[in-house]
């Protein structure tokens, strides 16, 4: 025992040898005036709160005060008697460096606690779970959980009919069954034992949007059972667009593959003409789906289609084809300036109101404008200007504008006659401004590409097709991972967006189900659930994103 | 290393022709009336201070880079804007690039073979056999499945080379392919260029290596200020160099 | 080199069909003809379009078109703007009823989009960067609750955060009646959102200006004579807190002066009511109570106290109202408040005895003093005023008037936007920080810069060039993303046009002109960008 009290003894007497209470004095309130003013900043803060929440909550406060001063107490101990264990160590370092930064713990430890326990007193304590509880007179103080559940057909699939309701767990179940596939094939072990599982998965996954429209939206059956007509031209279709593919050297033609590929849009239509016919399928009108169904697929649609669109829209803007050449934009320009000055403005200007109007009556004098700026811009190059034109204008205005002129202005610019569902156009609005978004992230991985890769390219003879389809494009989207993932998300989020025109998604419904009698005004219980699953699902996605990433890193290099 | 196996010999005697090829980056004149013909089988190494425009003017050979004025012949056909004659004219020549420039995302194998297969149309067979014969060539065939990544610069450049030969062009060009290169690699890069040089090539070669030169060049040419200054025998431009122009930069690589 | 040999004979033969090929496969024509057809396909598309459009015009729009004499023609597109408005605006910035027209409704809301996108920029700005720090704090805690923060915001829908914050926060704060005080401040936050102290400046503020304008060219001048000293005598004097002290010298010495000299408010009284200048208001008003002292109101009942209130008019949103009430207030003397549009309304509730004080600019007051029947029995008492006054926020009723006033809405839309951009720029800022490599900060200290110079001249002008660009897109995002007002009905741009859009079934017309706007927004922040980018790449040079 003495010898015990010895060593801590001796211990002690190094430590004050060692400390310095000028050095401590200096880094912790003295260093510099800021740092002074800060401390005694922090000081009054923290001693404010703990007064105030000493007042609410007087257990609470002191507990967490007292584990704090044990936490001082441990750091303390450590440096004077050299007791330091590794969790105090880490204290230390971590939360107790300095005056400041204890203090701040404090702070952050009370802060924290009122937040914490203020959500668990409405979310738990007083909270109700009875979903037969909901009616404004049953409620409790607290949230009213019975909600989620007494909702949950809506909050799941929306107006959709409940006799509908095993196509949706069919579809869900379809595409689990592939993630496990594809998971299974992707395993290192199975991965070299049975390589074609890979591509079985891969085919499964290329139809599987096929197969969940059938399953989600169904099939209308059209006499006769056979239509030459639909089939034929099928059928060219799939010639000319190998052809086309041909003819620029992407593929190349052997019997095997012609025959599998002719083959399949016969064999497709016969399949799809039998679905139809048994009626398994009735066909669900799209702007019944709601609630969480509506939203999954607006994301996952908007992201297959924006993706193509996008590469097409960052190539297009990256394209170096030769431009128009002056002598010909000029002339044109020109003359169609001077026609449409004699032509178009002496009757604008004749019937003029006022000055504005007077002033409109000379837009022909716009088109020499634009013809300079396309010349310096673009050099001529259309495809180029067009890509940029678009890819700016939708990018500078807000989503939910234009998910509101597709529904409004669909009936505007679609064949007379034909009604488009608010579905089809708030998805062309949704992609199209997606579009714009990926085709910037694309043409961002394009540039990351070096130079030498084009020009090693070009030096072997490929043509531009080949080019993107076998070098640029594989390096780029391999870059291209993180941000696509972060757009997937991004688009996932956004899609909350649709709720405002109309559209009910989870965030729609869940609007209509506040409005509700029974639901009336349970709002930050249901919006709280939309929080959380979306974080969940968000989060989730992106933690996945990043092992993709790193296991496809690991394959490669 | 065995001995190479040439191409054919054509029975066009130059079969590199350039008459007064100009190319201007804007303003600045980066070739000013650059002549120059070529014999088949002739090695040529292309000397000059940077900035002289000798790596502009081989890659106008292949149209990396656009002339815009004077006639490049390549083996009969003229380097036009016309498709078909840049086409062809890539498949005659092959370059080898600084940098390397061999493809990241695919193995040594698919680096070699991907343009046979989809450019000449050869079966995949066919490639992969040709692409294993020069592997084994420059020394390297075990490294096949591996990636760029992998490699030492050295190998990554003689991978390089490989991918050019399996395409069978006629002529090589080479833009500095050492510079890149740490010095314990560089010897092996050679030693496959000098190879390829005795084997029969037609070799243009962008190159600081005087030792390359001076052993297998049949001539020298010295480019400076976008044009050719001199031109002469290895032997005759080292020890002997007529233009004052040449002796400085001479002066300055040598004594250094 | 040897001889050149005869010019070599043309490669390919020169008949004419392989002239004509080598013209059909120029790289150059190809090129152009692909453009050509590209031209083609975007008209004929363009065109589909514009013939549906036409058609679907005629039928289904015509009434869209339609002028004044009833006839129809597209440039008559946007007659219906000048119509009148026919809806409130809950939160309009300029002066609005709805007999204005919608092109002024349509005004306010871009103003207000104007408004709460510029102050949630700053704000954004602000609690970014405390953040992005914060996620590189050496305590713990503090770090881990930033990276929280950053990660919940960013894996969340800004909607959702709008409405929780809209509905489950604000909406749940008290009534105005029991507005929450933050340490008895006049700062009220209750669910109708935050009312705030403001400052108003005076007409005498001119002057202070030009105090303060001296005050920060002595700064300037200090600086350069005290460096100069410092360069030759070698003697060190602290340039920063001299300058200082010399600028709130001179600042406090021309308060004093502005408010002695300024005499440009004044009070209108008839001459009976005996008040001669301030001070005698209080008199005034002990006689009429009919009590000794002035803390002997607090006893009165309110009906007494109603009774006896001073009955002031002052014109609407004007300083003098403030500062003659803040004086009243300080001298506990209860007053009520007649807030007239105009200084004519003002006058005639004067001269009708709604009120026993006018209080105005004196410039204001002698032109209205000149129109009444008798100006001899009234006149013009001169009040004291400083360069600036606050105006405080207090209850009147069950109300809180004064100060300046954000809505729930307002509050909701400012709030979400800053805590969801803040959460972006968080990761930029930070990004940033550690963008400049370690090996600056030591090559700093080997110079031997001090670590206020060295943040100033080496970490932040290269953390800057990291930050600026996503930095100005952020602010473009949220300058977008005002348009969710529409969530928590917030009077923007966006929200404006909707109920336009209602009220006049214009959908095409209402399109084109928000897009436009957003587009300049849009195109403001680039040319801004590409400016900054511009200027960077210059200085790399």
């Amino acid at each position: 025992m003495t010898t015990l009290t010895n060593t801590i003894e001796e211990r002690r007497k190094t430590f004050f040898k060692r400390f310095n209470w000028q050095y401590f004095l200096q880094d912790n309130l003295t260093g510099s005036r800021w740092l002074t003013i800060w401390v005694a900043f922090i000081t009054l803060v923290t001693v404010g709160v703990f007064v105030g929440q000493l007042g609410s909550a007087p257990g609470w406060t002191l507990i967490l005060t007292a584990v704090w001063a044990v936490g001082i107490l441990m750091v303390v101990a450590g440096e004077l008697f050299g007791l330091h264990t590794s969790f105090s160590r880490w204290l230390k370092d971590n939360l107790l460096s300095s005056i400041s930064n204890t203090l701040v713990t404090l702070l952050i430890i009370l802060l924290v606690a009122q937040v914490v326990s203020g959500i668990w007193q409405w979310g738990y304590v007083t909270a109700t779970f009875d979903s037969t509880r909901t009616a404004p007179d049953l409620r409790s103080e607290g949230a009213t959980w019975g909600v989620l559940w007494g909702a949950r057909k809506l909050i799941l699939t929306g107006t959709l009919a409940p006799e509908h309701t095993w196509r949706v767990i069919l579809t869900g179940a379809m595409v689990f069954v592939l993630w496990l596939i594809s998971f299974i094939a992707t395993r290192p072990t199975v991965k070299t034992s049975m390589g074609y599982l890979q591509r079985i998965s891969i085919t499964l996954w290329l139809l599987a949007p096929i197969a969940s429209y059938i399953f989600l939206a169904g099939l209308e059956y059209h006499e006769p059972f056979i239509n030459i007509r639909t089939l034929l031209t099928g059928l060219v279709i799939v010639v000319a667009f190998m052809a086309l593919l041909w003819f620029f050297k992407v593929i190349k033609l052997d019997p095997v593959s012609i025959g599998l590929w002719v083959a399949a849009w016969p064999i497709g239509y016969v399949i799809w003409q039998l679905i139809a016919r048994t009626g398994i399928f009735p066909t669900i009108n799209v702007d019944e789906w709601g609630g969480l169904l509506l939203t999954v697929i607006f994301a996952i649609f908007v992201n297959i289609l924006s993706f193509p669109l996008g590469i097409l829209l960052a190539l297009g803007r990256r394209a170096d084809v030769q431009g128009i050449p002056v002598w010909i934009v000029w002339p044109i320009a020109l003359i169609a300036t001077v026609y449409l000055l004699s032509t178009s403005t002496p009757e604008l200007w004749t019937t003029s109101r006022n000055n504005v109007e007077r002033a409109l009556a000379l837009w022909p004098l716009l088109i020499p404008i634009a013809a300079y700026f396309y010349q310096r811009s673009f050099q001529g190059n259309m495809v180029q200007a067009f890509s940029v034109l678009f890819i700016e204008l939708i990018r500078g205005v807000p989503l939910i504008t234009l998910l509101f002129m597709a529904i409004v202005m669909a009936p505007f610019f679609t064949a007379s006659g034909s009604a488009i569902k608010n579905f089809w156009a708030v998805i062309v609005g949704y992609t199209i401004f997606s579009a714009a978004y990926m085709a910037e992230l694309v043409r961002g991985g394009l540039q990351a590409i070096p130079k030498g890769q084009y020009e090693a390219a070009d030096s072997l003879g490929f043509n531009v097709l080949q080019k993107y389809r076998f070098i640029i494009l594989p390096q780029a989207l391999r870059i291209l991972i993180p941000p696509l993932a972060g757009s997937v998300i991004g688009t996932f989020k956004s899609s909350s967006l649709v709720a405002l025109v109309g559209m009910f998604d989870l965030v729609g419904i869940v609007r209509g189900i506040i409005g509700n009698g029974q639901w009336l005004g349970l709002r930050s219980e249901l919006y709280a659930f939309l929080f959380v699953l979306y974080f969940v699902v968000s989060s989730g996605v992106s933690w996945y994103s990043r092992r993709l990433e790193k296991r496809m890193g690991l394959g490669t290099r | 290393m065995a001995m190479m196996q040439g191409p054919s010999v054509s029975n066009v005697e130059d079969i590199v022709v350039c008459r007064n090829v100009h190319k201007w980056y804007g303003e600045f004149e980066a070739l000013k009336g650059v002549d120059l013909d070529v014999k088949t089988g002739e090695v040529i190494v292309i000397l000059g201070p940077s900035g002289s425009g000798k790596s502009t003017f081989i890659r106008c050979l292949n149209r990396l880079e656009e002339h815009q004025e004077g006639r490049i012949i390549i083996d009969g056909i003229e380097l036009t804007h016309d498709l078909r004659n840049i086409n062809e004219i890539r498949r005659e020549v092959g370059m080898v690039f600084q940098q390397f420039n061999l493809f990241p995302h695919l193995t040594v194998m698919e680096n070699i073979t991907l343009a046979p297969i989809h450019v000449r149309k050869w079966s995949r067979e066919r490639a992969e056999e040709l692409a294993m014969q020069w592997l084994t060539r420059v020394g390297i065939p075990e490294q096949a499945e591996k990636y760029p990544g992998q490699l030492s610069g050295g190998q990554q450049q003689r991978v390089a080379i490989a991918r050019t030969l399996t395409m069978q062009p006629r002529i090589l060009l080479f833009d500095e392919p050492t510079s890149a290169l740490d010095p314990e690699m560089i010897k092996e890069v050679l030693d496959v260029m000098r190879d390829l040089a005795r084997g029969g090539y037609t070799i243009l070669a962008v190159t600081h290596e005087m030792g390359f030169a001076r052993e297998v060049a049949d001539r020298v040419i010295f480019f400076d200020a976008g044009q050719i200054v001199e031109t002469n025998h290895p032997s005759e431009f080292f020890t002997n160099p007529k233009e004052e122009r040449t002796k400085l930069f001479l002066n300055q690589i040598l004594h250094h | 080199m040897g001889q050149i040999s005869a010019t070599p004979s043309p490669p390919t033969s020169n008949s004419l069909i392989s002239r004509i090929a080598s013209y059909i496969f120029d790289v150059r024509f190809l090129g152009v003809l692909g453009q050509i057809a590209f031209i083609i396909v975007l008209i004929l598309g363009a065109r589909t379009l514009f013939s549906n459009f036409a058609g679907n015009a005629a039928k289904l729009g015509e009434a869209q078109f339609i002028c004044r004499d009833g006839t129809f023609s597209y440039r008559c597109a946007y007659d219906f703007m000048e119509n009148e408005a026919g809806f409130d605006i809950s939160d309009a910035p300029l002066d609005y009823t709805n007999t204005d027209s919608y092109w002024w409704a349509f005004y306010n809301g871009v103003l207000n989009t104007f408004r709460v996108g510029l102050l949630a920029v700053v704000a954004t700005t602000i609690l970014g960067t405390l953040a992005g720090i914060a996620r590189l704090s050496e305590n713990w805690l503090v770090a881990k609750i930033a990276l929280a923060y950053v990660e919940i915001i960013r894996n969340t829908p800004i909607l959702i955060q709008l409405l929780l914050i809209y509905f489950s926060i604000i909406l749940a704060l008290p009534d105005i009646k029991e507005a929450i005080q933050p340490l008895g401040l006049p700062i009220f936050l209750s669910n109708r959102g935050l009312n705030l102290p403001w400052p108003l400046f005076m007409s005498s503020a001119s002057t202070w200006i030009a105090f303060l304008i001296l005050g920060a060219i002595q700064f300037q001048v200090l600086w350069i004579l005290l460096g100069k000293r410092e360069e030759i005598t070698g003697h060190k004097s602290n340039r920063v807190v001299w300058g200082i002290v010399g600028f709130v010298l001179i600042a406090l010495v021309g308060w004093f002066v502005s408010s002695s000299v300024a005499d440009n408010e004044g009070l209108l009284v008839a001459k009976g009511s005996r008040i001669r200048d301030i001070g005698d208001i209080e008199k005034v008003m002990l006689s009429r109570a009919g009590v000794n002292h002035i803390d002997e109101f607090s006893a009165l009942s309110e009906e007494q106290l109603a009774e006896v209130a001073l009955k002031i008019c002052v014109l609407r949103d004007s300083p003098s109202e403030s500062n003659f009430t803040n004086k009243l207030r300080a001298l506990n003397i209860p007053y009520d408040v007649d807030r007239a549009g105009s200084p004519d309304r003002a006058t005639a509730d004067f001269v009708d005895g709604k009120c026993e004080v006018f209080a105005a600019p004196k410039s204001i007051l002698a032109a209205e003093l000149a129109t009444l029947e008798n100006p001899g029995s009234n006149l013009i008492v001169p009040i004291q005023e400083t360069p600036i006054v606050w105006h405080i926020p207090h209850f009147e009723g069950f109300n809180v008037l004064g100060g300046y006033t954000m809505t729930g809405e307002f509050f909701a839309l400012f709030v979400g936007l800053t805590i969801f951009y803040g959460g972006g720029l968080a990761e930029v800022v930070r990004a940033g920080i550690l963008s400049v490599s370690k090996g600056q900060t030591e090559a700093a200290r080997a110079l031997g810069l001090s670590e206020g110079q060295r943040l100033q001249l080496i970490v932040l002008p290269q953390a800057l060039r990291v930050i600026i660009p996503p930095l100005i897109s952020t602010y473009l995002s949220l300058m977008k993303d005002t348009s969710l007002g529409l969530a928590v009905a917030f009077p923007e741009m966006y929200l404006i046009s909707q109920t336009l859009l209602n009220q006049s079934g214009r959908a095409l017309q209402i399109m084109i002109i928000i897009m436009l706007v957003y587009l300049m927004i849009s195109l403001t922040f680039s040319v801004i960008l590409n400016w900054y980018n511009s200027r960077v790449v210059f200085v790399e040079r």
